[in-house]
């Protein structure tokens, strides 16, 4: 009788089957499907995180994609993409490649097989650690930073004599965005005299004045509230707000409560002591290490239509003294010290017009991995190539052999 | 031949746990992890251009509203005064008492339509050019505007019913760009009783 296998090794098993890859590509396939069919109704943003993030570790897809009679009901529940991404780049490397049977005659699938995983993994690399924001240029500006269009940060500067000074404080929104219903979070900032206690995130917020109307038992400061309003699916269009507490350290003094919100032109001035610091909630900035400077830009539009047919840009990046000249384009990006420039959008003199345009906007991208699908790409081709030559070879030779036979 | 793991310690049968379960145990943990109550968080970046052009000790009308749609600023608010929401109509929006408001607009057209348009809102006779003279002169946001008044029944248009006892102070200047509208309605004898607090406000009145 066969020995039954251990329960490491079944678990192995289980995890490098070709079962499982199959069961996990479906998944994948109904949750790409789901997600683009939901994000018509709730948005890009929303229906990535809901589908795709780490924290989602199961996705009720809104059964309103099949109609509106639907509306409030939900499909069966999937598993998480992140995770099934994982077991399927998990699935590939132990079944894939370390299970394989190695030889001269699976190099091109084993090859290709490592592509895969590079890939999955570039994307594992690109969630974790890439920086995005964009850059807007009116034409003949200049810029040294770029900004997040969803993520958030409380930024904290100290001002002398009128002027911003030292380093920019800032707390990233994974720290303030769950201060809802009650819960708050206090913020310690080495450096900083105060506290800053976080409550009452509002994800779309509209600063107003008091007014009956408007008010719902929001909190009132100095006469101004911060209105919920309706969240937009695009998420870059909404202004996220936040009651804040600045608590000086060691007790001393009171509390100051202040309304923050993207929405705000200017900082919320705070004077602690003979100190003065300036407080505000901002799309996250990303500093260049070098200043990019808009000379000329242009678009085009297919004939009576809105469609952009080509957008470029003429630049000058300055980085210190060195000034050089670029010509930025749709998949033409500018590659330099870590970061990569994309032409993202313009404004057109004339709407749906070719010209020239007044303002340019380049996707500012810092990814560690920024390459890797390339090199997935590469990797994978040589390996079906390298199997395809194989097999042609094989089942020519073995036509020969077959003549050949009396 | 059973796995080894590390320490070379063989893992036999006998476990309930099968691995799908373990597997899933993870993210069921990972989910569950809150951020806790107090943090310190030590990040910095270095000031950029986007922190150019901050204002210290900004108030809450400089934060809030956008000065290119928001232009005007109350030097003054008087007493009893309450700030409404802005709009595109009412670029500063004030209420007093029981019904009494304030609005300052800008808008097209010239003075005496601006005017006319207030005498309609009151059922009241058109102004001519030739009444011009007799109006007051007032000095408002840098500018020379006309004093404006109007008693009786408050038509007030947006969908609102029509109103009776009811007044309107206010001034109506042309800077040569826009026409400045400064509009105080409200029950006649609340309104009479405002005006030294609309010139003050008026007088207060500026650019941000």
């Amino acid at each position: 009788m066969r020995p039954q296998p251990s329960i490491p090794l079944r678990i192995l098993n289980f995890f490098s089957s070709v079962g499982l890859a199959t069961a996990l590509l479906l998944i994948l396939m109904v949750e790409t499907w789901l997600a683009t069919l939901e994000q018509v109704r709730h948005g890009l943003f929303d229906t990535l995180e809901k589908y795709f993030n780490m924290k989602a570790w199961y996705v009720l897809p809104d059964a309103a994609i099949m109609g509106d009679t639907f509306s409030g009901k939900f499909l069966p529940p999937l598993p998480g993409g992140y995770w099934v991404c994982l077991l399927l780049a998990l699935n590939i490397l132990l079944g894939g490649i370390i299970r394989m049977r190695k030889g001269w005659k699976n190099t091109g699938i084993l090859l290709a097989h490592i592509g895969i995983v590079v890939l999955m993994a570039g994307g594992a690399v690109s969630q974790l650690f890439e920086e995005r924001g964009v850059m807007s240029l009116l034409k003949g500006q200049t810029a040294d930073y770029a900004q997040s269009l969803t993520e958030t940060t409380v930024e904290v500067i100290e001002a002398h004599d009128g002027k911003p000074t030292g380093a920019v404080h800032f707390v990233t929104d994974q720290y303030y965005r769950d201060c809802v219903d009650g819960r708050t979070r206090v913020v310690k900032v080495p450096g900083l005299p105060f506290d800053l206690e976080f409550a009452g995130y509002v994800r779309n917020a509209d600063p107003s004045p008091v007014s009956k109307e408007r008010l719902k038992g929001e909190p009132v400061v100095d006469g101004w509230f911060l209105a919920d309003i309706k969240v937009e699916k695009e998420e870059e269009s909404n202004h996220p707000g936040i009651h804040v507490k600045l608590k000086p350290g060691n007790g001393s003094g009171d509390s100051t409560i202040a309304l923050l919100t993207t929405a705000a032109f200017q900082p919320l001035t705070y004077h602690l002591g003979d100190r003065t610091f300036l407080i505000r909630m901002t799309k996250r900035v990303w500093p260049t290490p070098f200043k990019v400077r808009l000379d000329s830009a242009k678009s085009k539009f297919f004939p009576n239509t809105n469609r952009p047919r080509s957008f470029d840009s003429n630049i000058t990046r300055i980085d210190h003294d060195a000034e050089t000249q670029h010509f930025i384009e749709m998949n033409a990006p500018m590659r330099y010290a870590g970061m990569t420039f994309y032409q993202r959008q313009m404004a057109a003199r004339n709407e749906g017009g070719d010209g020239d345009a007044a303002f340019s906007q380049f996707e500012v991208v810092r990814n560690p991995s920024d390459k890797w699908p390339k090199y997935s790409i590469l990797i994978t081709g040589a390996g079906l190539l390298g199997h395809f030559i194989f097999k042609l070879a094989t089942f020519i030779l073995g036509r020969r052999s077959k003549r050949a036979l009396p | 031949m059973p796995l080894r793991v590390a320490g070379g310690t063989a893992i036999r049968g006998g476990m309930k746990l099968r691995g799908p379960t373990a597997f899933l145990v993870l993210p069921l943990l990972l989910a569950a992890c809150h951020k806790p109550a107090v943090v310190t968080v030590d990040e910095t970046r270095p000031l950029t251009m986007a922190d150019e052009g901050l204002k210290v000790d900004a108030s809450n009308l400089d934060r809030f509203q956008d000065p290119k749609q928001f232009p005007f600023a109350a030097g003054i608010v008087p007493d009893g005064w309450r700030q409404e929401a802005a709009d595109q109509f009412r670029l500063l929006n004030f209420s007093f008492g029981q019904g009494g408001e304030v609005a300052v607009g800008a808008s097209r057209g010239d003075l005496l339509q601006n005017i006319n348009r207030w005498m309609d809102q009151f059922s009241a006779p058109h102004l001519k050019e030739e009444d011009f003279g007799k109006l007051e002169i007032v000095h408002v946001l840098g500018t020379d505007g006309v004093w404006v008044e109007a008693k009786g029944t408050y038509a007030g248009g947006m969908g609102r019913e029509p109103r009776t006892g009811q007044m309107l102070i206010g001034v109506v200047a042309d800077d040569g760009k826009q026409i400045i509208t400064v509009k105080m309605t409200g029950p006649a004898d609340e309104v009479a009783a405002q005006k030294p607090a609309l010139n003050a406000f008026i007088r207060g009145l500026h650019y941000r």
